[in-house]
């Protein structure tokens, strides 16, 4: 017994070592449960089982053999429920056996989520459940119990900023980005100086921006982008988009779009652009992005109110998506039978939209407007020739200019090339419209924020632009003034119309500074390789910068009024980026505004006798700040200089010489004759 | 104010100094040559040719002994008067900086972080009152980084040096050890300048950035951002000012149109830190700064070749209130 004993423990030992034990698969992951199957007599149920097989197949997974089990009465009709069995597919038998296993599970519970609810007939919609469920639901729990009240957490203010002492004396935020830093300050003009209001290093890995109201700041992470707001600056939200690059908001902050490029994007589960509700940080839905060639950033446009959201789809039709719920509106793209849309645009203010269809081979082009949900036509335009266009509308929604560009026949040596304009009185009844024409190729073309003029730089050569101005008046188009001979090439508006600055950017850096009212200009300046300009959103302050993606030297920016004085100026290494933050949309109607310009008088007294008291008060502080300043710095250097007095001693034994003005007096004995007088004595001789 | 140009070199001025009278202007430039030039008139005594480029000189006390610091690997000791070589020293590579200690009995001479030699502080005796030669003392631990300038704290009881990593180290002369590093600056701090009697020291760097020290505390004082790399620093012993001079080396100028206001020294409040103004003038960077002791003049060297003297005008002396260094004693 004892040789044998020993005997068997080796053999079980050996045994164990090439075969692993047998398993029992206790697991039903593979089986589901069809509920709701029509009763039916046993000569119909080949027909049931071939029908459920057909289903239960329909989403790729492999049904075993035999593998539908119908539930049988005495009588042998089916009880109204099923049992079926996945298996692994043929494929993937020979490979690893758990994987296999996965395959079948994965298979049954995909059957939950996508076949459940499956309409077989009227009286039959068929539920589908995982036969390991049964254990779930045996042991749940019948009692109700309260969920946990949670704890109302209130959100900052986002526009707590505006109500700032600062923000309603008439200052602005702006950000700006340097070397590590991201600094927010105030413009506080009469500082001389931006006033930091908070400082970072790190606070985000490429660049900074603001939301469309102000009320966000964004910054980029390789994860995802993070909202930052309120008063002390706490992270509002985050959105988990890896290596993210873009982003837009919706006119009113309520969504955001972020972009992430993505090599090869899966249709299905598309990483590329993703839509978000701010306030709640949800993912609303994602979309791919068009190929690189024709990618361009926004990708999607807004309407007005975040209503709607909408690109053009490869097939040359208008994806328009409803917010939140991102379904298609109507669930179909907006298409013209036949046609395919080459462009289109939102209006600003109202729910409709204008797009073009480039002339074809017999047909003209077409520019339409139409109103959105109804897909009412309120204008239409038919151009020959035109196989480009481009939407300029005025902010306010008033007023729409097309540029359409035509496809150059040569026949001719023509006298001066011309651009065409349309331009819609989108609000006026029925949308009259009208055709202007420029000369030459469009440089820039611009739309007074608020009001009727435009301002279009045009011309032939870079050194010779011409600059002309047009007011759109009750019936007419009129051009009130021309500039010749100008190195221009970007304008930029101030937000509260009237005045602009004419800039030459990305190259030498020519400004003028110009006011519409009266039509001329205020003079020019300079920024040297000036590469980008930002207005203030009260229209007194623009700013230009140098910024170090562009041009490595002389980096940092220039502060001027709106009429081209020079306020101050900012020089940092490595500077990137300043953007000044925007305030919400006015409150006030125009005919408000205008009556606070009337009795503009009657508010000054007081802003100004406030403007007093503030600067006396701060230039109180400041001298108080100077003066502690100075004495700090006394106090150093008399400190070093009494010690450096003690030290004396010490000095002589080095052979140091002490101050000129103490051992370097020396006398210097030096004679001097000079001749003071001659006196001519004459001795009289006395005879 | 009128500055007196001195048109003489043809390279990139690399020091301006004045001696300690300040009726002598030394000035070491690139094309080899040492210039000695009568600070009141701008009319020049003489010049001494070193062998190789001249990165750094400095003067004795008694304004008898010149030492150079040159590209020829040689640092050298000269008879003011008579433009002599009294005695040279070879290094394996280019002598960046070279400074008298305080009593003239020490040298210490920096030589460069190239060819796979360390950069590394040489400190040598001189006798300058019978041998005039040098003679080896001691050598400093190596940083391993390339030091642009090292100069002597007060009672030559330590040893500073401007590194390329943006670091200040300081060395203790008598442990011959290094005791403390300051990192202020992300790019190469170019020169560390005192102000009179050693109390407080300026740091200048390619980062754009001046940085003022207590030299007893080391403790940070103020910082000077100008946006532009600066080179070189001259503080006012009179009054609570400094210049700074530099702007960007012409190698990264891209700009077809040279811009002189680029160029200009500018003026700030040492305690406010506001700019009070700037002197347009040079044409390159600005190399070198140097007031004289009395504070009533100062010079400046450019890459241009130009150097400056500025005789400051009776109303600059009216400007601001002068520095008092010794509190009135209350009675």
């Amino acid at each position: 017994m004892t040789i044998f004993d020993s005997d068997e423990e080796e053999l079980v030992t050996r045994i164990e070592d090439f075969e692993p034990p047998v398993q029992i698969d206790s697991s039903f992951a593979r089986y589901i449960v069809v509920d709701n199957i029509p009763v039916a007599p046993e000569a119909k149920h080949d027909r049931l089982k071939a029908i459920l097989l057909k289903i239960y197949q329909s989403r790729g997974g492999k049904i075993a053999p035999n593998g539908i089990t119908l539930v049988l009465d005495a009588q042998k009709n089916t009880k109204g429920f099923a049992f079926i069995e996945y298996t692994e597919k043929d494929s993937e038998k020979d490979s690893e056996k758990d994987s296999a296993v996965d395959s079948a599970a994965i298979a049954a519970a995909d059957a939950v989520i996508s076949l459940n609810n499956y309409p077989l007939d009227k009286a039959h919609t068929l539920k589908v459940n995982l036969l390991e469920d049964f254990k779930k639901f045996s042991n749940f729990n019948e009692g109700y119990k309260p969920p946990a009240k949670e704890e109302f957490k209130p959100k900052p203010n986002y526009n707590q900023w505006l109500s700032d002492p600062r923000a309603l004396k008439g200052y602005d935020q702006f950000v700006t980005r340097y070397g590590d830093y991201t600094d927010i300050c105030w413009n506080e003009m009469h500082l001389g100086k931006p006033g930091v209001e908070k400082s970072s290093v790190g606070l985000t890995s490429s660049y900074v921006q603001w939301s469309n109201t102000g009320s966000y700041l964004v910054t980029f992470h390789p994860d995802g982008i993070a909202l930052y707001g309120g008063k002390d600056w706490v992270q509002v939200n985050l959105f988990q988009h890896r290596g993210v690059q873009l982003v837009d908001f919706s006119p009113e902050d309520k969504y955001l779009v972020t972009f992430a490029p993505v090599a090869t994007d899966n249709p299905k589960d598309p990483k590329s652009i993703t839509v978000w509700d701010v306030r709640s940080g949800k993912k609303l839905r994602s979309f791919l992005a068009p190929p690189k060639e024709s990618f361009t950033w926004p990708a999607f446009q807004w309407s007005a109110k975040d209503k709607y959201i909408a690109r053009l789809s490869e097939e040359k039709t208008i994806n328009i998506y409803e917010t939140p719920s991102m379904n298609l509106l109507d669930n179909q793209a907006f298409s013209v039978p036949n046609l395919k849309i080459k462009d289109f645009s939102w209006s600003p203010t109202d729910l409709s939209l204008v797009y073009f269809i480039p002339a074809a081979d017999t047909l003209p082009a077409k520019i339409t407007l139409i109103e959105m949900p109804t897909k009412k036509i309120l204008a239409e335009k038919n151009i020959w020739d035109a196989i480009d266009a481009r939407f300029h509308w005025q902010n306010e929604g008033a007023f729409l200019c097309v540029k359409t560009d035509k496809n150059v026949t040569t026949k001719k040596k023509e006298k001066t090339p011309t651009t065409q304009f349309e331009l819609f009185r989108t609000q006026e009844p029925n949308v009259p419209i009208e055709s202007f024409e420029v000369n030459y190729q469009i440089k820039a073309f611009s739309w007074e924020p608020r009001g009727k003029k435009i301002c279009i730089i045009h011309g032939e050569f870079k050194l010779n632009m011409f600059v002309s101005f047009f007011e759109i008046q009750k019936q007419s188009i009129k051009l009130m003034a021309k500039l010749e001979n100008r190195k221009l090439n970007t304008i930029f508006w101030s937000p509260r119309g009237t005045f602009l600055l004419l800039a030459n950017l990305g190259d030498t850096g020519e400004l003028e500074f110009y006011n519409t009212q009266d039509y001329e200009s205020f003079g020019t300046q300079e920024h040297l390789q000036c590469t980008g300009v930002d207005w203030n959103p009260s229209g007194r302050y623009v700013t230009t910068y140098v910024s170090h993606w562009k041009v490595q030297t002389d980096t940092g920016f220039n502060i001027w009024s709106f009429s081209g004085d020079l306020v101050y100026s900012v020089l940092k290494d490595r500077f990137y980026q300043f953007n000044w933050r925007p305030r919400p949309k006015f409150m006030l109607s125009t005919k408000q505004m205008n009556s606070i310009k009337t009795n503009y008088k009657k508010y000054q007294e007081k802003f100004d006798k406030s403007d007093d008291d503030d600067n006396k008060r701060i230039q109180h502080i400041e001298q108080q700040r100077l003066e502690n300043l100075m004495k700090e710095f006394l106090s150093y250097l008399q400190k070093g200089e009494a010690e450096y007095q003690a030290h004396e001693a010490d000095r002589k034994k080095l052979g140091c010489y002490e101050d000129i003005d103490k051992n370097d007096v020396y006398e210097a004995v030096e004679t001097i004759e000079e001749l003071i007088d001659v006196q001519t004595i004459v001795l009289r001789k006395t005879n | 104010m009128r500055p007196i140009s001195l048109r003489l070199h043809e390279r990139p001025i690399t020091q301006v100094l004045f001696n300690r009278e300040g009726d002598l202007l030394f000035v070491a430039a690139k094309d080899k040559l040492v210039s000695v030039w009568y600070t009141a008139n701008g009319e020049r005594i003489g010049s001494y040719l070193c062998g190789g480029v001249v990165y750094s000189i400095d003067v004795s006390q008694d304004s008898k002994y010149l030492i150079t610091a040159s590209a020829d690997a040689k640092a050298r000791v000269w008879d003011v008067q008579t433009g002599k070589v009294l005695d040279v020293v070879d290094f394996e590579v280019a002598a960046r900086s070279i400074e008298f200690s305080q009593g003239d009995k020490q040298i210490l001479c920096v030589s460069d972080q190239v060819m796979g030699c360390q950069g590394t502080i040489h400190v040598f005796n001189f006798e300058k009152d019978d041998v005039r030669k040098f003679s080896k003392a001691y050598i400093l631990p190596s940083p391993n980084v390339k030091i642009l300038q090292a100069t002597w704290g007060p009672l030559n009881k330590t040893i500073l040096a401007s590194c390329e990593d943006g670091a200040v180290r300081i060395y203790d002369t008598e442990k011959k050890e290094l005791i403390k590093t300051i990192l202020d600056h992300n790019k190469t701090v170019t020169r560390i300048e005192w102000t009179k009697h050693r109390i407080m020291f300026m740091t200048c760097s390619k980062d754009g950035t001046a940085k003022l020290y207590d030299t007893k505390t080391l403790k940070l004082l103020k910082t000077f951002d100008t946006g532009r790399p600066i080179n070189a620093a001259g503080i006012s012993p009179l009054k609570p000012h400094v210049i700074l001079g530099g702007g960007q080396s012409a190698e990264s100028v891209t700009t077809s149109k040279v811009d002189a206001s680029q160029f200009k020294v500018r003026f700030f409040h040492v305690v406010y830190g506001d700019e009070l103004g700037g002197l347009i003038g040079h044409i390159g960077p600005v190399h070198s700064i140097c007031f004289t002791p009395d504070g009533k003049t100062f010079a400046t060297g450019g890459e241009e070749g130009l150097v400056q003297i500025n005789h400051f005008d009776e109303s600059y002396f009216e400007f601001d209130d002068d520095l008092i260094y010794t509190p009135p004693t209350q009675h």
